[in-house]
């Protein structure tokens, strides 16, 4: 017996040096790993809207933190990653009203639910986020092929890889979020890349029409922690006819954005965005014009600038202010008036989110004051036809202000 | 007695390694330096060994003339450390660092220093990327991710004395004197 206790004894010590030491990966060496995350929040709104949400008249007033007064799941994110050194292949697997959200045009409804309504959160069933697989033909050129989040622009779907819990206005109303299609990746140095690619179009599981979208993205990097990207996007959205031709349309989207850490502490980012479309529309992620015309050329555009300052391991503050100009009414971000009538919009926004790194970075506390303006509707008749709910369920408040707590867990 | 003595030694085997400790110099930064004797290795042999180490384990040599001439080689290198992740690891950051090589006759002296983390965080293709931040790695503190933070300090302690044994190898070499090979037009037969 006491053999035995003393063997267990040296297995223990043994063990204990073993899970306390680390080993290099050589580069050769293939890798599987599982990772992803859950996120929740629980925010409310100073208007105390009746529908107790955030999305506004247009339906689309926010993107994933759209309940308030209530403890909210967003996400749960399951990444698969195999890699070696000539390949890749990641299955993104999301659950929950979010992955529902970011994804709409690849799941089970009959058709997106925009206007006044919690559109497009209540199913909870299993979603494919990314689904893709990559090609290495030598250190410097690979291919990618299936379904991948979109290029543009400076926030994501995934929580964890945004500063700030809630997305801005420029992402949710005005890039698409994802694209199924191939595309290939130069790297010329560490410094230097450039991505040319096809897609069926943006944000739908299958393609409403013959036409393709032609996506590019050029990355250069100046200077040690200075990154820019300069992104494109080209398609045409038009529904196919009867006889699977596909009418004159244009959908572009051009992006600059990038990231300077100023200092250890300082980091500063921007995001300027313009987006474009004439002629006929159809897919899920575009809209006809709120006035109805597709002839003419409708633009919108938005500008964000961020930064944030560490003051230590455990916390950090960040600041982003956006500027979203939808005044076309080319996209969903809308005001309606008393007659029904739609009308595009202009709207202002300031964040301010504090970051708590625990657990050794797996959970992140991000507490969260954001203000948005819309522009006002003039009028006596316009009282009750503003963008946001009061608490008497009536559309007279043009700006809302709205706090809360956010967790992430990462693994 | 036993049961609690035996209690101690498990105890002691986990504290032993939940402590960190690096070298550090008069700077109070993190260094590891020390002065090699090595008789009848002369200067040049030295140097030229230093240099072909240095090339050999993919260091970035940032060698002037006046180094050169001083027998003095400058590198910097870098390696990754881990966050656990489930069924693989993922990179956290990377240690970055210089090495110093300066030779005389019949003795080296090499020196580790300048180390710093480089922050990576996950970019939109889940690939981990530098941030362009830096920490030194003489703080001794990481809020909220303090037990990974020394987890890297012992990666670096076990990773440069590694390179210490290596080099010290690399440097006594002697070269092997070259030997002609002759060839005989005699038979495979005769005697030789």
């Amino acid at each position: 017996m006491r053999k035995i206790f003393y063997l267990l004894l040296l297995c223990v010590i043994i063990t204990s040096q073993v899970f306390a030491q680390d080993s290099t990966a050589t580069a050769d060496k293939s890798t599987f790993s599982i990772s992803g995350y859950i996120d929740s929040y629980y925010f409310t709104n100073f208007n105390r809207p009746a529908s107790r949400d955030n999305m506004g008249q247009s339906g689309v007033g926010r993107g994933f933190d759209r309940r308030v007064d209530q403890f909210s799941l967003g996400m749960v994110q399951t990444l698969f990653k195999y890699t070696n050194r000539k390949s890749e292949m990641v299955a993104d697997l999301a659950f929950g009203p979010n992955a529902q959200y970011g994804n709409y045009g690849n799941v089970p409804v009959l058709s997106p639910a925009y206007g006044y309504a919690v559109g497009n959160d209540n199913f909870s069933g299993v979603i494919i986020k990314q689904a893709y697989f990559k090609y290495n033909a030598t250190d410097k050129l690979s291919f990618t092929a299936g379904q991948f989040g979109t290029h543009i622009g400076y926030e994501l779907i995934d929580a964890p890889l945004n500063y700030h819990y809630s997305i801005n206005h420029t992402f949710n109303s005005g890039i698409p979020f994802y694209h199924t299609g191939l595309k290939g990746s130069y790297a010329f140095s560490d410094k230097v890349g450039l991505m040319l690619g096809v897609a069926n179009g943006f944000d739908y599981i299958f393609d409403n029409n013959r036409a393709k979208a032609i996506i590019g993205q050029l990355f250069v990097s100046p200077a040690e922690g200075f990154n820019v990207y300069f992104n494109y996007m080209r398609s045409n959205e038009a529904n196919a006819d009867s006889l699977g031709k596909t009418p004159d349309g244009n959908f572009s989207v051009y992006d600059i954005n990038g990231t300077y850490q100023l200092t250890d502490k300082f980091m500063m980012a921007f995001w300027v965005m313009l987006g474009s479309q004439k002629g006929q529309v159809g897919a899920p992620g575009t809209f006809t014009p709120a006035d109805g015309d597709t002839d003419e050329t409708k633009t919108w555009g938005g500008a964000n600038i961020y930064g944030v300052y560490s003051f230590s391991d455990l916390f950090s503050l960040g600041f982003r202010g956006e500027l979203f100009d939808n005044t076309s009414g080319a996209r969903g971000l809308r005001n309606v008036d008393s007659f029904g009538n739609a009308h595009g919009t202009s709207v202002t926004t300031y964040t301010l989110t504090g970051t708590f790194t625990l657990a050794d970075g797996h959970l992140l506390l991000k507490p969260e004051l954001r203000f948005d303006n819309f522009k006002k509707l003039e009028g006596d008749s316009e009282i009750a036809s503003q963008q946001f709910m009061d608490s008497d369920g009536n559309f007279t408040k043009n700006s809302q202000t709205t706090f809360g707590v956010a967790a992430i867990y990462k693994f | 007695m036993k049961p609690a003595l035996t209690f101690l030694l498990i105890f002691c085997s986990f504290f032993a390694y939940s402590q960190s400790v690096l070298p550090t110099y008069e700077s109070g930064k993190v260094a590891f330096i020390e002065v090699v004797k090595t008789d009848s290795l002369g200067k040049e042999l030295l140097y030229e060994n230093a240099g072909k180490w240095l090339q050999a384990n993919n260091f970035q040599i940032q060698v002037s003339a006046e180094d050169s001439i001083a027998g003095k080689w400058v590198a910097r290198q870098s390696f990754p450390v881990y966050a656990r992740g489930y069924v693989s690891k993922k990179i956290h950051g990377k240690i970055n660092y210089t090495l110093t090589v300066a030779v005389k006759e019949n003795r080296y002296k090499y020196e580790f220093s300048n180390f710093t983390f480089d922050y990576y965080k996950e970019n939109r293709n889940y690939e981990m990327v530098p941030t362009g931040k830096h920490k030194a790695l003489e703080e001794t503190k990481a809020s909220g991710w303090q037990s990974l933070w020394e987890q890297h300090q012992k990666t670096t302690q076990r990773t440069v004395n590694t390179m210490i044994g290596s080099l010290k190898t690399a440097m006594i070499d002697i070269p092997k004197p070259k030997t002609e090979t002759v060839l005989s037009k005699k038979s495979a037969s005769q005697d030789w």
